[in-house]
């Protein structure tokens, strides 16, 4: 049941290819991807194979070479402002590094008002009151305790961080969010807890969400649907029950091998017993 | 365990950053050509357990570090300036987890590598494109000449591999050495370490939170919680039936290939900060199974049940078979 298309897509990629100036070789060629509403979708490839250039161009945040961006059907226009504006509040991104994302000189209370005050108008939240109302409740909604309200970023941890990036990607409601390597920097325990943090969000707000990580575990346990990327070429796709199990692509093969998986580790250990003896 | 073909032996180690202890008390040691996997959570002690090895932490007052660290018979807490020199020049090398910290960036490779090396330069020369190639590196030569930024983070990472290796230490300390890097990365730098260390009959101590990474990597393993040994043992005994709740958690938040059919349920609470004055055993208040006894007396590391010392575990009821015994 490997179906090619998305009945209706949230988000649908062209045929995108992305060349940074003064490289030989385009970052993205002729990507084409579809992020059904309510899902979460992954995107999953080595360092350097283009997911995040692939993830700016989904976030407008970036303009590809050729190829276009359709959001809910409609194209967007990359060269129109007011267009643009529309799609970047309509995708929001967060970061590996939550670190490098938040102002340093910024309590957490403050990074969040910010946010809402900037788009009070698109979000109908003239009121101060109304901001400071929604703030203590995206506080709440990625399970951040109010009393770090006034902690500035590097007074928290890690983890903390990254769910104040979280919490600011939803503040303006967006109808999707681009995840880059959201765990990639953090200890596997906290990995789990901002892992469990998107699902939540995806099964009680409905957040879409496209995900993007090197770990396939990972990929697995987040979507149902992924895309695998290599060198800036999309090479396989489907639902991740079957991906995983049973890759048709080498490059596919290649990234379950890596994968650090106590159960295979332990299998490989026995094998190379065998081998020495 | 007491054992003369111990390279490193660290006993009673405690180290102190001002007034407040951050390990207390931990002893674990490794053999020639033997890889033992240092496991825990974000700041529960393992680089500075491994940096006290060298000697290479602060100073009193700023840190002092008490216990023994026995480098082949020899009390490394005692040593002389220049005696540290030398183990540190040839004894034990360190790989950190940002291969940029290790690298100039103002140097070529080829000159880091060469200062690595003791002879003559034409000789240096040979030895350091031979250690690149044996690190794995393509058309190491022309290597040689260029600069750091212009290398991947995963090929810094083999020069760095490289580096440390062409001293020929008797000990590899990797702290980290792939938390940076990508999953695919991460693998061919791991089985690279283990290939070399197999190779030159190194003791490597390999520092990470991943168990992941540990079961096919490493021979035994030693679980740190809050500056804590809290179990020990060889790495299939310890991955199969975990005897601590703390490595079934840690166990349990790796997503697994074959998926999940119920959601990962993660570890409660978060690591006591250190510091903190905690009367009984330090992961009690994450522990589902604690009891009375657990909030008011740590349990010290003891042997498990058949398992003629080679498992230990610190835990008033620890698990048997990996679960819990109701009851
Ligand atoms: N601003 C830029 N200018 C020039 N080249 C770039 C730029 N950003 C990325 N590249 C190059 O484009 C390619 C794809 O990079 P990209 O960051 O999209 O990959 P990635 O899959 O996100 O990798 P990683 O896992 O390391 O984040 C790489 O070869 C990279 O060096
Ligand atoms: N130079 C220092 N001065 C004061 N405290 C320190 C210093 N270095 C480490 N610590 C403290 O010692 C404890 C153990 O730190 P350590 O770096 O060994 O943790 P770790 O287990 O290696 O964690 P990570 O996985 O984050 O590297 C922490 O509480 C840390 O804050
Ligand atoms: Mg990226
Ligand atoms: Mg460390």
């Amino acid at each position: 049941m490997q179906d090619r298309s998305v009945a209706e897509p949230l988000l649908a990629l062209e045929d995108i290819t992305v060349h940074y100036e003064g490289k030989n070789r385009p970052a993205v060629q002729h990507a084409s991807i579809q992020i059904a509403p309510g899902e979460i979708t992954g995107l999953v490839g080595e360092s350097g194979s283009g997911k995040t250039t692939l993830g700016l161009v989904a976030a407008g945040m970036l303009r590809p070479t050729t190829g276009r961006v359709l959001f809910a059907g409609r194209p967007v226009d990359m060269q129109e402002r007011a267009g643009m504006r529309q799609h970047r509040r309509n995708v929001q991104m967060v970061f590996q590094d939550p670190a490098g994302a938040l102002n340093p000189r910024m309590t957490i209370g403050e990074t969040l008002e910010e946010v809402l005050y900037v788009h009070r108008v698109a979000l109908d939240m003239r009121d101060r009151a109304q901001r400071l109302a929604r703030r203590d409740a995206l506080l709440d909604a990625v399970g951040l305790s109010s009393h770090l309200i006034s902690r500035y970023p590097h007074a928290l941890s890690g983890g903390q961080r990254q769910r104040v990036g979280i919490a600011r990607a939803l503040a303006v409601n967006p109808r999707l969010l681009v995840a880059d390597e959201p765990v990639s920097a953090l200890d596997v325990s906290v990995q789990v807890q901002i892992l469990n943090l998107f699902k939540k969000v995806n099964a009680e707000l409905g957040q879409t969400c496209l995900f993007v990580a090197h770990d396939l575990a990972v990929v697995r346990y987040m979507c149902a649907r992924a895309y695998v990327m290599e060198d800036g070429i999309i090479v396989e796709e489907g639902y991740c029950h079957k991906l995983f199990s049973n890759p048709g692509h080498p490059y596919t093969q290649q990234l379950i091998q890596a994968v650090p998986d106590v159960k295979k580790g332990l299998e490989q250990r026995k094998m190379s017993l065998f081998e020495s003896d | 365990m007491r054992n003369d073909d111990n390279i490193v032996d660290v006993q009673n180690l405690h180290i102190t950053f001002g007034a407040t202890e951050v390990v207390h008390g931990i002893s674990f040691a490794i053999q020639a050509g033997e890889t033992l996997a240092l496991v825990g959570e974000s700041g529960c002690g393992k680089s500075v357990s491994a940096l006290a090895m060298a000697r290479l932490l602060p100073f009193p007052p700023v840190c002092t570090v008490e216990g023994k660290v026995l480098f082949a018979g020899q009390d490394v807490l005692s040593f002389s300036a220049s005696r540290l020199r030398t183990l540190r020049r040839s004894g034990i090398a360190y790989v950190f987890q940002d291969p940029a910290v290790a690298l100039h960036p103002n140097l070529t490779i080829g000159y880091q590598m060469c200062e690595a090396l003791q002879g003559s330069t034409a000789d240096r020369k040979k030895r350091a494109i031979e250690g690149l190639a044996l690190a794995g590196l393509r058309e190491p030569a022309a290597l040689m000449k260029r600069y750091p930024f212009t290398l991947s983070g995963g090929m810094q990472q083999r020069v760095v591999i490289a580096m440390a290796l062409a001293r020929e230490p008797q000990v590899l300390v990797a702290d980290e050495p792939t938390t940076a890097l990508d999953v695919t990365i991460q693998a061919q730098i791991l089985d690279l370490l283990v290939r070399l260390q197999r190779k030159m009959g190194m003791a490597m101590l390999l520092i990470t939170h991943n168990l992941g990474l540990v079961a096919a990597r490493a021979d035994r393993v030693s679980v740190m919680y809050a500056g804590h040994l809290v179990e020990t043992g060889p790495v299939e005994r310890v991955l199969q039936e975990p005897a601590h709740p703390y490595t079934r958690g840690l166990l349990d938040v790796v997503p697994r290939l074959e998926g999940h059919a119920q959601p990962l349920e993660g570890i409660p609470g978060m690591v006591p900060s250190a510091g903190e004055d905690l009367a009984g055993c330090p992961f009690a208040s994450r522990c589902r199974y604690r009891q009375d006894v657990c909030e008011v007396q740590n349990p010290c590391l003891q042997p498990r049940h058949g398992s003629d010392g080679t498992c230990a575990v610190a835990c008033h009821f620890p698990l048997e078979g990996g679960k819990h015994r109701a009851g």
